[in-house]
């Protein structure tokens, strides 16, 4: 047996030592599939050369794991006492067709059931072979029958349509969003308000809406890994006034998806619908050998008169044990409005099991800040359009480990 | 295994008598040629504009936009089409304005721009989104034209609700406007009334106008001009006026509102256009002799109509012609400056003409037409100006006029039937010394009322008729006298709201759909269509065995001998409605009480109609029949709805009839053939002697033919509360027995039982000769059932059973049987649905006599000779956990 079993911080580990030998690129266009087989040829115990194929190299490198027969129950994972995904009970978390099992082999998974990415240590070639391998162990899944999916080709997409409840019992979204991008996260948009919903891995979208009369649902297909506020976010750009912190209305004005960037534009009025604010807001997929790691940004320029923003960067919030790099409360904050706190850096917070880890980076103007137990970006937008406020982003990690040493890595990665 | 059954049809007895009208070649005239559209897209059309350089763009409703160079190439192959952008939500308008595109979207409008100039968009500004959607599938936003000061116009769909599905509904902001929105994006509400308002657009002097389509408020398809602060009809978007706002009120579902109304510039005929779209005026004078007139995309019948408009004392009216028949389900229109009309196609779901995507060209062939050019209102009359030049006589006789005028009931209703349908003639016809006019006048015309008209024997000065001999002309105004208020669509009394419009009917093909008939010969299908060899015979599938199809389509496709099929019940008064499907050359008759017979035929190609075409009432004994007003009917092999309203002969208490049978409506597909047509006896071929009650009887002996979707609905009848008790007091079960430890409970006024079996006694329990009537409603799956002569105890009572019950299997006695005695079969009433049923039962010398009727309609009359109970309680059944029951309206009233 030629199989290879790594823990998988090891393998992480491999994989950041690899920097440098993969880049941020579109995967290759799908080889034709390989003919199924109708039975798997038992590799013999003797000595000869075992064959290269598909199941050699998923038995070198997702066995461990996965296990031979695919069950999800590895040797690996028993040791570390947690299950990997079962292809024999047909689930993919982000996608079973061949692309977006390929995207997650190449792109790893984020949250709680981590994967690592293969990129760096398996060849396009060796990845759609694994692809082909690892769907003849599931149950055989009909295509999508009506061809109303949406796939992201070669640069970001978006997709206006209505959306659907991200989580059960929450709105629906008649006016919504979602950009895609080619390296398979999905960012969901609410747009007559803009807010940013949830972040997904897998396939995009499938766009009911081709069907019988229109004014069907625009159905995001990955999984998601990040979703703000229950799936019903409040508002993400707040106005302070006099003490007051008062949501702000976020009006589109445009969308942009080129090569380069992909994002929304939208102004923020006041309570007594004047502008206060002109934003563009970009999301950014970071190439990283980890599953679903993103970057949010936002420049924000002032209109006519000053003003003070707070923006919620949606990570992390909410009931989460602050592990590192807490920022400053809001009230010392208000406190020291003349000699405000800057921080830089990483933020970690555990949620269950799952380290929500925050790389905030910001500008001189701006301060980072922690209230209701959320982080928060304070802003101070100065008059007139032409001047920029603060370019400030956030990168987000989920993931169920974390090191100083990895964070140290990421941190050099997205700065250059 | 599939059942396969295949009939020749019998020889048509009478071949059809008059000559087959030429088929109009409207392709020597206007050429149609199609685009190819990019490999395996579907570019389901909805909006369409010219880019500078001259490549045609074109918005989808699949929220794509393509960019189409060479569209006016002589070959339509070398028209090539290339994604521009995609991901859009819907895009049913579009205008290029200084070479940016701007699209409407459901959700906004929005302007697309190739920041790289790679052909590609890469951004998308929103310039408004101040209109509400609410996720409702039928809020389409429909665009996008502009006036002078560069401002947009956008139509704004309602959104459907209660209390029937279609009925329109604004929840949110504007839904059923028109809107202005600013260069800037500020937003205007700018006029109101509207439903589905699909087509917006100009005409060549640069008005606003719409097209909506039927439904609640819109009795037919018509075309607005649009002028600010105008309300146009449906009061659902009368909830954003000011006046609604301010007071916090709703628009009424049902109650028309007060709120004066526009009148439509045009009616189109129902038969034309089922669902108008876009229109567009001819500005650039190369598309033939009509410019300046409007072309209207019409997506049902996949045709363009053509309309000349006029202003009469400040009012836009005018005519609307059939100008360019098989196209395909045209929604948008759009002239290439040399002349080429461009149409866009979509059908999905709204059901339209092939090719239902895709892009054609319409182009003159510079042969022009011989048509009728202008229709011009004149004093009492009209002239009619042609393209060409007449011949001498042509047209002078008043007989070659077939004139007709008519309006619409404006209601909740899903449209109107044509309503107060007038014959006119032409006392004076006039030609105009150049030959090009016809003058008529003495017509006795009103306003508030559209003319019919189609024109015979009027040939051009080569001796050939007119390609299109009719129109439409809608007046507002009259040329001169006062101006009139009167509108087309009448303000009529609102129609009875019944909580779904299934109530009061009673299904007579549902479930065993055999049963409520009599017919040797007869078989109850799955499916059926004409047998594509030989379109004069059917070809029917049974259901599949152990297959949950059903077998709801009643043919004598495959019979050896042909019978008419005869129902079990007889009827009075009705309101009948019945789908039916012939084979080419299909002859068959629906015979009101087996007596007066509505004709069916394969009449389509037929131009003069007569008693013996589709939807004529057919001759009698000194009655010559009745033509239809309109051709309905559109072909073999397609089903058709037909409707009537019938009234039976009355008779006096002697037996002297004193009122004839009377076709007060007769319709195909919503179309009014009949109106008010007394008849005075039997047709021919109907049962000699007239009565009160009799079978319905539809025709089988003349070859095949189908039917399905049979329903009948007694007339209203004021309600008989004399000498009538209630046995329920409407508040508790106060006297009441309940048996087995039932769960039977009061609700709002109603009994509602549930649970485990048992029975709910009535107070007394002597009740002898009685009736019993209740309203029901069964749940589905549900059984129950009314007992009278019932003793109490435990178990299934003793006594007799009137049913109820909407399960099959397992219980084969449906709704209305006498259980044990006289079972149905068929589901006459639907569950979940109010309906009543209304027993009687008198010890007769024949024996114990028992009638059983269903929404008034009786569908048991039965006796027991042997008399087995002769006295009890009544009692309502709750029969198994699972069904729930309720009743309403519990009453009996003891006979001697």
């Amino acid at each position: 047996m030629n199989a290879v079993y790594r823990t998988w911080p090891s393998l992480l580990s491999a994989a950041l030592c690899a920097f440098g030998a993969w880049a941020c690129e579109s995967p290759k266009p799908p080889p034709e599939p390989a003919a199924q087989p109708t039975e798997v040829v038992m590799l013999s115990d003797d000595e000869e050369e075992p064959v290269h194929d598909g199941r050699w190299v998923y038995e070198g490198n997702c066995a461990g794991c996965h296990n031979e027969n695919g069950d999800g129950q590895g040797p690996t994972m028993l040791a570390l006492g947690l299950k990997a995904r079962s292809f024999a009970q047909g689930g993919f978390a982000f996608g079973n067709t061949r692309e977006a099992i390929f995207r997650t082999i190449s792109a790893g998974m984020p949250g709680s059931s981590v994967m690592p990415s293969f990129k760096a240590t398996l060849t396009d070639d060796e990845r759609w072979l694994v692809v082909d391998y690892v769907l003849t162990l599931c149950p055989r899944v009909d295509e999508k029958a009506s061809g109303t999916a949406l796939t992201v080709r070669d640069r970001p997409q978006i997709a206006r349509g209505l959306l659907p409840a991200v989580v059960d019992g929450q709105p629906e979204w008649p006016r919504g969003i979602l950009i895609g991008t080619p390296e398979g996260l999905t960012f969901e948009y609410r747009t007559d308000d803009v807010r940013l919903l949830a972040v997904r891995q897998g396939d995009f979208a499938d766009r009911t809406d081709w069907n019988e009369r229109g004014g069907g649902e625009l159905v995001p297909l990955g999984k998601a890994f990040f979703t703000i506020g229950g799936g019903n976010p409040d508002a993400p750009i707040s106005i302070l006034r006099t003490g007051t912190i008062r949501p702000g209305r976020a009006q589109l004005r445009a969308t942009i998806a080129t090569k380069d960037e992909v994002g929304l534009d939208y102004d923020i009025y006041d309570s007594s619908d004047k502008r206060a604010a002109i934003v563009k807001e970009r999301v950014r997929v970071e190439a990283l050998p980890l599953g679903g790691v993103f970057t949010r940004s936002w420049e924000i320029r002032g209109d006519r008169e000053a003003n003070n923003l707070i923006i919620d960067v949606g990570a992390p919030a909410g009931d989460c044990e602050w592990v590192r790099g807490v920022p400053e409360t809001w009230q010392q904050i208000g406190q020291l409005f003349r000699t405000p706190v800057r921080q830089d850096g990483w933020i970690v917070a555990k949620r269950g099991d799952v380290f929500e880890c925050v790389h905030v980076a910001a500008d001189k103007n701006t301060w980072l800040v922690k209230d209701s137990n959320s982080v928060r970006l304070y802003v101070p937008v100065f008059a007139g359009a032409e001047h920029v406020g603060a370019k400030v982003s956030a990168t987000i990690v989920m993931t169920t480990d974390w090191s100083e040493e990895l964070l140290a890595e990421l941190g050099k990665e997205i700065a250059r | 295994m599939r059942g396969l059954l295949t009939i020749f049809g019998t020889l048509a007895l009478a071949s059809l008598a008059a000559a087959q009208v030429a088929t109009v070649d409207e392709s020597a005239y206007y050429r149609v040629d199609y685009l190819t559209p990019p490999d395996g897209a579907r570019v389901e059309v909805g909006g369409m504009d010219f880019l500078p350089d001259g490549r045609l763009v074109v918005s989808t409703r699949r929220g794509q936009v393509w960019l189409v160079s060479n569209p006016l190439a002589a070959d339509p192959r070398d028209a090539k089409f290339q994604l521009f952008a995609e991901g859009l939500q819907e895009g049913l308008g579009l205008s290029v304005i200084d070479g940016a595109i701007y699209l409407l979207q459901r959700s906004e409008l929005s302007i697309l721009r190739d920041t790289d100039g790679d052909d590609r968009c890469d951004r998308i500004d929103t310039v408004c989104d101040r209109w509400g959607v609410s996720g409702h599938y039928h809020e389409f936003a429909f665009g996008l034209p502009r006036d002078a000061a560069g401002n947009f116009f956008v139509s704004l769909n309602v959104s459907f609700g209660d209390p029937q599905w279609w009925h329109g509904r604004s929840t949110v902001p504007y839904r059923g406007w028109v809107v202005r929105v600013a260069p800037d994006g500020t937003l205007t509400p700018w006029a109101s009334g509207f439903r589905s308002p699909c087509g917006i657009g100009t005409n060549a002097e640069g008005d606003l106008f719409v097209t909506e389509n039927q439904g609640d408020w819109m009795p037919a398809c018509p075309l607005f001009h649009i002028e600010q602060g105008g309300f146009y009809g449906h009061p659902a978007s009368l909830n954003w006026t000011d006046e609604y706002r301010r007071d916090s009120k709703k628009a009424s579902d049902t109650e028309p509102p007060t709120n004066p109304r526009k009148p439509a510039a045009l009616w189109i005929p129902y038969d034309w256009s089922r669902s108008a779209a876009q229109m567009v005026p001819d500005t650039t004078g190369k598309f033939g002799p009509f410019e300046k007139q409007l072309f209207i995309a019409e997506l049902t019948n996949g045709l363009v109509l053509r309309a000349d408009l006029e202003k009469v004392q400040g009012v836009y009216q005018g005519a609307v012609f059939p100008f360019r028949q098989h196209v395909g389900s045209a929604v948008r229109l759009k002239f290439a400056s040399d002349g080429t009309l461009f149409c866009g196609f979509t059908d999905r779901g709204w059901g339209g003409q092939a090719p239902g995507d895709g892009v054609a060209r319409v182009r003159w062939t510079e042969r022009t037409p011989f048509e009728i050019e202008h229709v011009k209102l004149a004093a009492d009359g009209f002239t009619l100006t042609f393209t060409k030049p007449l011949s001498l006589a042509a047209g002078l006789m008043p007989g070659a006029y077939h004139i007709q005028s008519y309006d619409y009931d404006y209601w909740w209703e899903y449209g109107s039937p044509v309503r107060r349908a007038k014959a006119h003639v032409p006392k004076t016809i006039a030609m105009s010394a150049d030959r090009k006019s016809l003058i008529l006048g003495g017509l006795g015309l009103e306003p508030g009322r559209v003319v019919r008209m189609s024109i015979d024997a009027v040939t051009d000065a080569d001796g050939a008729p007119l390609l299109h001999n009719e129109f439409a002309y809608t007046i507002n105004q009259l040329v001169d006298g006062p101006k009139s208020d009167a509108l087309v669509a009448k303000r009529v009394d609102p129609p009875v709201v019944r909580e779904r419009w299934e109530e009061g009917m009673l299904f007579l093909t549902s479930g065993d759909a055999l049963d409520s008939w009599k017919g040797a010969g007869w078989s109850a299908v799955h499916k059926l269509e004409l047998d594509a060899s030989a379109p004069s015979k059917l070809v029917a599938e049974l259901p599949k065995p152990d297959s949950k199809e059903r077998a709801e389509i009643l043919t004598n496709a495959g019979a050896t001998e042909m019978h008419d099929l005869v129902s079990r019940y007889a009827f009075g008064d009705i309101d009948l409605h019945v789908d039916f499907l012939l084979p080419q050359d299909g002859n068959s008759g629906v015979y009101l009480m087996g007596r007066y017979e509505v004709q069916l035929r394969d009449s389509a190609n037929k131009k003069e109609l007569a008693p013996s075409d589709c939807g004529g009432i057919y001759e009698g004994e000194g009655f010559p029949g009745s033509a239809p007003l309109f051709q309905g009917y559109r072909g073999a092999g397609q089903w058709h709805g037909l409707d009537i309203r019938f009234r039976a002969p009355r008779f006096d208490a002697s037996g002297k009839k004193i009122a004839n049978a009377k076709f007060e409506r007769v319709m195909i597909d919503d179309v009014l053939l009949q109106e008010n047509v007394d008849v005075p006896g039997p047709t021919q071929g109907g049962d000699a002697v007239e009565v009160p009650f009799a079978p319905l009887r539809l025709q089988g002996d003349h070859g095949p033919v189908a039917f399905q979707g049979v329903r009948v609905r007694a007339k209203d009848s004021p309600r008989d509360d004399a000498g009538w008790s209630k046995v329920f007091n409407g508040r508790n079960l106060d006297g009441w027995r309940i048996s087995d430890d039932g769960k039977w409970r009061v609700e709002n006024g109603t009994i509602v039982g549930s649970g485990s079996a048992s029975h709910l006694f009535s107070p007394r329990s002597d009740y002898k000769n009685l009736e019993f009537r209740a309203k029901v409603k069964i749940s589905d799956g549900g059984n129950s059932g009314m007992y009278f002569r019932a003793a109490y105890g435990p178990g299934w009572p003793a006594g007799y059973e009137a049913q109820i019950n909407a399960t099959y299997p397992p219980d084969p006695q449906r709704t209305g049987s006498f259980y044990n005695y006289d079972s149905l079969k068929t589901r006459l009433v639907p569950p979940d649905i109010w309906f009543t049923e209304h027993i009687t039962c008198r010890d007769e010398p024949e024996g114990v006599h028992v009638t059983i009727a269903l929404n008034d309609i009786v569908v048991v009359d039965a006796f027991d000779k042997e008399r087995r109970f002769a006295s009890g309680h009544v009692a309502l059944q709750q029969h198994h956990d699972g069904s729930t029951v309720t009743f309403k309206d519990v009453e009996v009233r003891e006979l001697p």
